[in-house]
């Protein structure tokens, strides 16, 4: 059994499903990232976890005990707030001790001493020590994420929930304590799941990661998974800047015993053995073609067989790399291009290559990738 | 700002001054008049002061003509019984009123809104409407000129103010805090003590506060439901009235005393007063 169980969970507000049928297994001293778009659920199912909101249904076991009817504070699970939720009228250091004087803490009888040592071990991990007399005004944000961090990771709790803890800090910041993130969450060992929008946090970050999309888990895998055999078309929208492509309405054809699809607007796309048998085996009629804009390069040659004849629409630069769009037909497709890339002009013909095994197909109607339909 | 805007501006805050500070400064120098003054035409601006008024309301002396004698005077318990009944009601109000407004701050229920609209509607509707059946009720349930009666019917005022203002107060306290203390291991009742009420200290001071001059500035109500043993101040000064004469030195005196209260308070919490103030018309 794994350390966090949660079984068929479901959450509703009124007649809105915010979790339906949710299940995860988390393991001890595991990250799981909690990875999809805002309403997707991700911090709903924080709440339920924590006891914050009432489950319509479900089972949560936690170290092999079933929580779901334990109140809130008896749960022994720590949370970061994506607002932090300094308590405003208290120190630093009474933040950090808040939990240590609750009534059921107090019955516990953790003694001072053994409280300032804690403290003073946490502080000195997130570089805090010289911070505990102030007051949560008096910091700034990426102080204020240290600060709540220490007081949930203080209590040594059996399970902790980050809630987008740094999605409002600024880019720079949220580089440098990315990786902070992981290493604290190693060196304390808690299982930990984090939420986030962004993939490349999610990516940076996690042991595993599961895309969560209106309730729903779509995938869960490590961040190769993700990326190499995403689950679902909705998942291609979330990774990548730019963004996978995502060519709609494609048909399967055999020719000369191989198969290809062929668009709406005459794009031609050839299909790898694998993804031919499933179609052949689903019959599958209608495919959108998913293609990352990194598979896509600009010189053809070896296994880059496939071809896309365009013209140059527009090219962006985006610091360390470009996206270079080129319209295909009525397509547009979206290239990552090195940062030094030599700009070509506006309606200058263009060939795109790519590989056969770098497409990913997607059920039209579903929006399942095909690989994983039943 | 024009030059002519703030010599504008200026002459219109001196006239506004002038207007709502004249009647005020009229009654301290009339508490200060003896009979003769008083009546004097015209009115007198200077003249010799004289402690008489004071010493009648506060102490119950009195001057014949040659020597000071003691009179009964009841004002110093009517400034009692003021000062009971806005404490009391005040407290009951905060009692009643606090878990009312964090149950409408925080919870969602079946005519929520309309419940908290029925309060704020004891508002708006004059006291005259109420005055008949409450001295009817009152007299049968021996609530009449009972210090309890006074700060029942008073709540009629403070708790929809204490309610809505409490209501904002805890609805602008991000709800994530009172969560994180939860998840820290604190009931909701911890929660509600250790961090909710801290955090709301300010705004209980100054809600107390403007709830407390409101009802010792009350006047109907007190009146109609009173008799002289719990009569509060404002409808005390009533007394000084009588078919022969009025004793206005001595009421003006009283009246006086009457206004220190709320004065002092005000001071106290100017900004929130100017708030509460717009919130209900001050009555009394």
């Amino acid at each position: 059994m794994a350390y966090l169980e949660i079984r068929n969970l479901t959450k509703e507000y009124g007649k809105v499903k915010a979790l339906d049928g949710f299940t995860l297994e988390v393991e001890y001293n595991e990250l799981v990232v909690i990875l999809g778009q805002p309403g997707a659920g991700k911090t709903t199912l924080l709440m339920t976890l924590a006891g914050l909101e009432p489950v319509t249904q479900g089972e949560i076991i936690l170290d092999d005990e079933d929580i779901i009817d334990k109140p809130t504070e008896l749960r022994d699970i720590a949370m970061v707030f994506e607002t932090y939720a300094l308590y405003p009228h208290l120190t630093v250091w009474e933040n950090i001790t808040f939990s240590f004087y609750s009534y059921r803490a107090k019955r516990a009888g953790l003694s001072k001493e053994k409280i300032t040592e804690r403290v003073k071990r946490i502080t000195e991990m997130l570089e805090i020590s010289d911070l505990l007399k102030r007051y949560p005004r008096e910091l700034s944000g990426g102080q204020m994420q240290r600060v709540s961090l220490a007081r949930a990771l203080v209590r040594s709790p059996k399970l902790l929930l980050l809630d987008e803890p740094i999605a409002h800090l600024d880019a720079k910041l949220r580089h440098r304590l990315r990786p902070e993130l992981r290493r604290l969450q190693k060196q304390t060992g808690v299982a930990t799941l984090y939420t986030t929008t962004d993939y490349m946090e999610a990516f940076g970050i996690a042991d595993k990661i599961l895309v969560l999309h209106q309730g729903l888990r779509l995938q869960m895998g490590t961040k190769e998974d993700i990326w190499n055999k995403p689950a679902h078309r909705i998942i291609g929208n979330l990774l990548g800047v730019p963004s996978m492509n995502i060519i709609p309405g494609g048909r399967p054809k055999i020719m000369n015993g191989k198969m290809n699809i062929f668009t709406e607007d005459g794009l031609q796309i050839p299909v790898d053995k694998e993804q031919q048998t499933r179609i052949q085996e689903k019959s599958i009629e209608k495919i959108d073609i998913g293609i990352h804009p990194s598979d896509i390069n600009l010189v053809g040659a070896g296994e880059y067989k496939g071809v896309l004849r365009g013209e140059i629409y527009v090219y962006e630069p985006l610091g360390i790399k470009g996206a270079l769009s080129v319209k295909v037909n009525k397509q547009i497709i979206r290239v990552q291009t090195p940062a030094r890339y030599e700009q070509r002009k506006v309606g200058e013909k263009i060939d795109l290559y790519f590989k056969e095994t770098d497409t990913h197909l997607f059920d039209s109607k579903s929006g399942l990738n095909i690989l994983f339909i039943r | 700002m024009s030059r002519n805007k703030k010599i504008f501006y200026t002459i219109a805050i001196v006239i506004v001054m002038i207007w709502t500070c004249f009647p005020i400064g009229w009654m301290v120098l009339t508490s200060l008049k003896s009979p003769t003054d008083v009546y004097a035409y015209p009115p007198k601006i200077i003249f010799k002061p004289i402690l008489d008024n004071w010493l009648n309301v506060l102490l119950g002396q009195e001057w014949t003509g040659t020597a000071y004698i003691t009179v009964h005077t009841d004002i110093p318990r009517y400034f009692m019984n003021s000062f009971l009944i806005a404490c009391g009601a005040t407290l009951i109000a905060f009692l009643l009123g606090l878990p009312a407004a964090y149950s409408l701050a925080r919870y969602k229920f079946f005519g929520k809104e309309n419940f908290a609209f029925t309060l704020l509607s004891f508002r708006f509707a004059p006291g005259l409407i109420v005055i008949f059946g409450i001295y009817q009720l009152y007299q049968r349930t021996g609530l009449f000129d009972t210090h309890f009666g006074v700060m029942a019917v008073h709540q009629l005022l403070l708790l929809p103010f204490v309610v809505w203002m409490m209501r904002s107060y805890i609805a602008a306290i991000p709800i994530d805090i009172e969560r994180a203390a939860r998840v820290d291991g604190y009931s909701w009742l911890g929660v509600f003590t250790k961090v909710t009420l801290p955090l709301l200290k300010p705004a209980l001071a100054a809600s107390a506060v403007i709830a407390f001059i409101y009802s010792w500035n009350e006047f109907l109500l007190g009146y109609v439901v009173t008799g002289p043993n719990a009569r509060p101040m404002t409808p005390a000064l009533l007394g000084f009235i009588s078919y022969e004469r009025v004793l206005w030195g001595q009421m003006a005196a009283a009246a006086v005393l009457g206004m220190l209260p709320s004065i002092v308070l005000s001071l106290f919490v100017q900004r929130y007063v100017v708030a509460g103030l717009s919130f209900g018309a001050v009555k009394g």
